[in-house]
């Protein structure tokens, strides 16, 4: 009898609480109210305790204390009948649920926005043979790993360190001097430092600083995942559309919940300065855009802020677009609101087409990332990339996504380089010529073998398998590559494949002759556009590279052979190109570059190392945390020295200015 | 050159005007020996400082040269010595050469250092000391317990705290004791301990020259105090961060030479700065054994074999990396104690600037200082941006670094200053890969100098600067005097006239 009974269905999602802001900020009571929300995840049937999963595991350990905390077991009955743990400073389990819920939340969406499963960054061990991609399934999550006012993903150790510490004695009205603040307790903080795991795992080489934009790329898109997300949650947009009382013109508020992003922690100064600001009255008005704030910046948080207040720009253009008709029928007709308290239907559509509209702008910024060169990235590239992948798959772009960001990034003095105009037709990626596609033929000649290079990157598949999968692709395309002659490599990818070339070129390990040539990655790009249509291409990275030397006169020592000095370059110099194939026909619709062989941007990379940085106590004895991450990446090489080395996350939060 | 004198010294006092003789020390360091003419003809010494940063290989004997040389150049008599702060590089000298300046032949008559010193009978400088010994011994427990994990910050943080402790253990004696030494041993107890404002000093029998001390600042805002203060005094005030830090470090790591009664401070604050309640809290011997739905968690999540698959992935020591900022912090705040002297010449009010390693703080308090001055009847008011603006002579603070300088008082100095660096550039670059001069700082030192700078290890320039007419380049070039062969020292006179 008892096999009759018809079995209960599993559940969709699993919800689970979780403070909507650092919960400092909740203790004024204007906030308590919407400081908490549910997150609601897919039902993961392989959860255990920790809380552990495919994806992620945290594990509480705390060194300061000498202490571990039990980890949290999100199936027990009673936590499944409450959404979780309620919220609570004091318990750690509680924490560790947020963290996981904040953290699959972001993973969440990326790979959404993807439409694929996110991969982490490979370990990489050096081996006799030279390095090797270790897999990693899960990205440590750990909740109370410092104390102290900070942190950081490490890429060394992919894992993400959270800190807490005692709120000052003279800090914001609203902390008790003395109280601990923890930094996972911050969905911010937790979904800023979980993408930079994430961007990682999609672009390894974006944490190299060969150019001054890098690093700040790489904050702000943290940076934008985190704000927008936060922008996703209606309850919190909810209340503060309420209090707007008749100031909706302005639209400062969005602004000003913008503001509040890690205020009780004490980051993100360079975001907030770049926002907006209180005046006297305490009337929060945003920032006007000055397009010469980013020639005078260098600093990655502070010129990060100016990406991220461009595209926050952006947003703000498209969502009053948006909600024109709104107010139109509110006002009937006159645009102006009668004073007093919003309507609540009113306040719930217009929270509705924010929150709308902040996951579209996630979505874009997100989709570039599979249009940006490989290497050496910079604003403008990433501009591009924006536009390029929007116009790849929007063909309505009815609101005019393009035009705002593309305005919005003018404003803010964003341009990149090389471009006739600032039009969308100008800053979609170059085609690939004639005589560029027909070499391309040579190497994507067999549709069926192309469509196998990239089986299901969809739910069914395990990552590892995935993983293995795509190496296989990797070494596949490789082999194909070869087919190409040196002149036809360097017109069609701007490879570098002389047997001749300066042995500063890599050559493949322990070998001599043609440069070695990385395939960094092969990849689906897989998406739908809101009208319903769907497209699959190939990602296909390819990268060299080159011993870089700061003394213009060792690098031309090196070049002719100098034995001493090709053991010990004093930075890496990449080149290589992003190619995204239809895999119907082979066809190359872009090929994203960075030359190998520009003695140009080999002189920029130079410049940027040993240029002017400003003088501070840290780096004056720690030494510029540029030229330190790239001694540690080619003393590693040599087999000298740890991986483990330089957090180049935690460099940044405590070396450029503490933030207060 | 008219009107010199000898006294039993080889080194000569100028007629008027004071001479100061930088020692080349082959590495970074500051000893400056000044000569002043006193009224009955004799020349009366002062030695600023003698030391060397710790390890320089062959420091020793180079140092006990160089007290030799001191020795005979004075007479063996040493009417004032001055310590600065507590960094080796201005200290150490006094130990390597005790055998020469403490000797009996030598006789040196008092020692002045900064108030910071008075720990006998100033509450605030007892304070300081206490939370400064606690502060330093974290950070070395923290920066051995990173070399001991591999860490690549160790080295570099060992270098800052390298100015201040002892890593190789060879000295046997700590800055603190160094200290005690010199006031006791070389000066029999005869000490002066400075304070900014009030009245300055004059030395007896030369009254043409007055003593001002700028700094350091008694307001401990200016001294970036550090935070472990609310805590150390038995009130359960809130614990700051970096005390909470040093108090974890100080109960994982013990630290050797800390008090009975500064444990007990650091016991209760460790105490204190725990995040979560005792039920919560797993012991690493109780997380070993701890297992959830039958497997053992932290073993398998975490591990704690050496030599595990996934050793590389935890994350024991890396709480410990922030100690390379509070070293910096340490760093900043034992400069930041330097006793600044300004030394004027009454006839023409030139002033001779000697910073010792001050840094922003110390120098920002200077135009809140002043001084009375009984001129005959009249008392006048001497503030310290007056001095500034006076100032002919600049003994480049900390090596020429760039927190070591505060432009906008060094542009309001006098056009024809003229600047020391105790600077050894390579040494620094090449050893420790630290910037000495600064880029910026040195920019500025030429701009207002002229060209006139005297470094420690490059001399003067052979060329006349641009900058400059072939008649001011002569006059400076005159008032320089290097030492012969071995080549010690090199000394410039700054005469009285105007």
């Amino acid at each position: 009898m008892s096999s009759d009974i018809p079995q209960v269905p599993r559940p969709l999602n699993r919800r689970l609480r979780a403070f909507a802001f650092d919960p400092i900020l909740s203790r004024s009571i204007d906030m308590y109210e919407i400081n908490e929300v549910t997150i609601e995840l897919p039902w993961e049937e392989t959860l255990q305790a920790g809380p552990v999963d495919d994806y992620v595991e945290v594990v509480d350990v705390d060194p300061a204390s000498r202490a571990f905390y039990a980890p949290a077991d999100l199936n027990h009955a009673y936590l499944l009948a409450q959404d979780g743990y309620p919220p609570s400073e004091g318990n750690p389990q509680f924490h560790q649920q947020m963290v996981y819920a904040v953290v699959r939340t972001t993973i969440g969406h990326f790979e959404q926005a993807l439409g694929r499963r996110a991969l982490w960054s490979p370990h990489l061990v050096m081996t006799g043979d030279g390095w090797e991609d270790v897999f990693v399934e899960r990205l440590r999550v750990y909740p109370h790993a410092l104390r102290e006012a900070n942190a950081y993903y490490s890429p060394a150790k992919k894992a993400l360190l959270f800190g807490y510490f005692a709120a000052s004695p003279a800090g914001g009205s609203l902390n008790l001097p003395g109280e601990t603040v923890f930094a996972c307790l911050s969905h911010d903080i937790v979904a800023h430092e979980t993408t930079h795991a994430l961007l990682d795992g999609l672009h390894r080489r974006f944490i190299e600083p060969s150019n001054v934009d890098v690093w700040a790329l790489h904050e702000a898109f943290a940076d934008i995942v985190a704000l927008f997300q936060h922008f996703t949650y209606p309850e919190v947009l909810r209340d503060q559309i309420a209090r707007t009382q008749g100031r909706l013109e302005d639209q400062n508020l969005l602004g000003e919940l913008a503001y509040q992003f890690g205020q009780a922690i004490g980051r993100y100064g360079a975001l907030r300065s770049a926002l907006g600001a209180y005046d006297e009255t305490g009337t929060w008005h945003r920032t006007q855009p000055d397009p010469q704030a980013i020639g005078r910046t260098s600093e990655p948080h502070a010129r990060g802020a100016i990406l991220v207040a461009a595209v926050f720009d952006a947003f703000l253009t498209i969502y009053k677009r948006r909600i024109a008709d709104l107010l139109r029928i509110a006002s009937g007709g006159s645009g102006v609101l009668p004073p007093g308290r919003l309507h609540p239907d009113l306040i719930r559509r217009l929270a509705q087409e924010a929150a709308k509209t902040a996951g579209h702008i996630l979505a874009i910024c997100i989709r570039a990332l599979d249009y940006c060169p490989p290497v050496d990235v910079s604003f403008g590239d990433y501009l591009r990339a924006l536009v390029t992948a929007d116009a790849d798959l929007v063909t309505d772009d009815r609101w005019n996504y393009r035009l705002a960001l593309i305005d919005a990034f003018r404003q803010h003095g964003i341009y990149p380089r090389d471009v006739r105009s600032l039009s969308v037709e100008s800053l979609v990626w170059d085609v690939p010529t004639g005589r560029q596609q027909e070499i391309f033929r040579k190497v994507f000649a067999d549709p069926d073998r192309l469509s196998a290079l990239i089986p299901d990157w969809g739910a069914a598949t395990e990552r590892k398998a995935i993983h293995e999968r795509a190496n296989e692709s990797q070494r596949q395309v490789w082999g194909w590559l070869r087919r190409l002659s040196a002149d036809e490599a360097a017109e069609a990818a701007y490879l570098m494949l002389d047997a001749d070339a300066p042995p500063t070129y890599y050559r493949p390990y322990g070998r001599e002759g043609v440069p070695a040539i990385e395939v960094h990655s092969v990849r689906p790009a897989r998406r739908i556009g809101p009208d319903g249509q769907t497209r699959t291409e190939i990602v296909v990275e390819l990268t060299q590279r080159r011993r870089g030397y700061t003394n213009p006169e060792d690098q031309r020592k090196a070049d002719a052979g100098d034995a001493d000095l090709l053991s010990r370059p004093d930075f890496l110099f990449r080149g290589g190109c992003t190619l995204l194939v239809d895999p119907a026909d082979g066809t190359v619709r872009y090929c994203v570059f960075k030359r190998i062989a520009s003695p140009t941007r080999l002189e920029r990379q130079r410049r940027y190392l040993t240029g002017n940085h400003e003088p501070s106590p840290r780096s004056s004895y720690y030494g510029d945390p540029r030229r330190a991450y790239y001694q540690q990446l080619t003393s590693y090489g040599r087999g000298e020295g740890e991986a483990i080395g330089i957090e180049p996350f935690a460099l940044l939060h405590r070396s450029f200015g503490q933030e207060v | 050159m008219s009107g010199e004198t000898h006294g039993q010294g080889t080194m000569a006092a100028p007629g008027s005007g004071v001479t100061v003789r930088m020692y080349d020390l082959h590495g970074e360091g500051d000893c400056f020996l000044l000569a002043f003419r006193a009224q009955d003809g004799s020349a009366r010494y002062m030695l600023i400082d003698c030391g060397l940063f710790l390890g320089t290989s062959g420091g020793a004997d180079r140092l006990r040269e160089v007290a030799a040389d001191i020795a005979q150049a004075t007479g063996h008599h040493l009417h004032v010595v001055v310590a600065t702060h507590e960094h080796w590089d201005h200290l150490v000298g006094f130990e390597y050469a005790k055998a020469i300046l403490g000797s009996d032949e030598m006789t040196i008559d008092e020692v002045w250092m900064a108030w910071t010193e008075d720990v006998e009978h100033d509450a605030l400088a007892k304070r300081l000391h206490e939370q400064h010994e606690a502060t330093a011994a974290a950070l070395v427990a923290a920066v051995t317990e990173l070399q001991a994990q591999g860490s690549p910050w160790a080295g570099p943080i060992r270098d800052v705290l390298a100015y201040h402790h002892d890593f190789e253990g060879a000295l046997g004696v700590n800055t603190d004791d160094l200290m005690d030494r010199v006031r006791t041993e070389l000066a029999q107890n005869h000490v002066r301990y400075f304070s900014p404002g009030g009245a300055p000093f004059t030395l007896q029998g030369v009254p043409g020259v007055r003593f001002y001390a700028l700094g350091p600042p008694r307001d401990e805002e200016l001294l970036r105090i550090l935070e472990a203060e609310q805590a150390l005094h038995g009130e359960s005030l809130p614990v700051g961060e970096a005390a909470a830090f040093y108090a974890a470090v100080l109960k994982a790591y013990s630290a050797p030479g800390l008090g009975e009664n500064e444990r007990t401070v650091q016991e209760r604050v460790e105490k204190q700065s725990h995040p979560f309640g005792e039920p919560f809290v797993m012991t690493q011997q109780q997380a070993l054994s701890y297992e959830v739905e039958g497997r053992p968690f932290f073993q398998e999540h975490y591990g704690f074999d050496e030599g595990a698959d996934d050793a590389w992935r935890r994350i024991d020591a890396d709480w410990l990396e922030t100690a390379g900022q509070l070293a910096l912090d340490l760093d900043e705040y034992t400069n930041n104690t330097s006793l600044v002297l300004a030394i004027e010449l009454v006839d023409s009010g030139k002033v001779m600037l000697f910073p010792a390693d001050a840094q922003g703080g110390n120098w920002a308090s200077w135009e809140d200082v002043s001084w009375t001055v009984e001129d005959g009847c009249a008392g006048e008011t001497v503030g310290g941006l007056d001095l500034i603006r006076r100032t002919a002579f600049y003994k480049v603070g900390h090596h020429g670094s760039h927190n070591g300088t505060l432009l906008t008082y060094l542009r309001q100095m006098r056009d024809d200053l003229v600047a020391m660096i105790p600077v050894n550039e390579v040494w620094a670059k090449g050893k420790q890969g630290w910037e000495h001069p600064g880029r910026e700082v040195f920019e500025a030192l030429t701009v207002q100098t002229g060209g006139r700078i005297i470094r420690a290890d490059t001399g003067v320039q052979e060329t006349k600067p641009p900058s400059l007419s072939q008649s001011e380049w002569q006059a400076f070039r005159e008032n320089v005097k290097t030492d012969a062969d071995p080549k010690l020292w090199i000394q410039y006179t700054l005469r009285g006239q105007s």
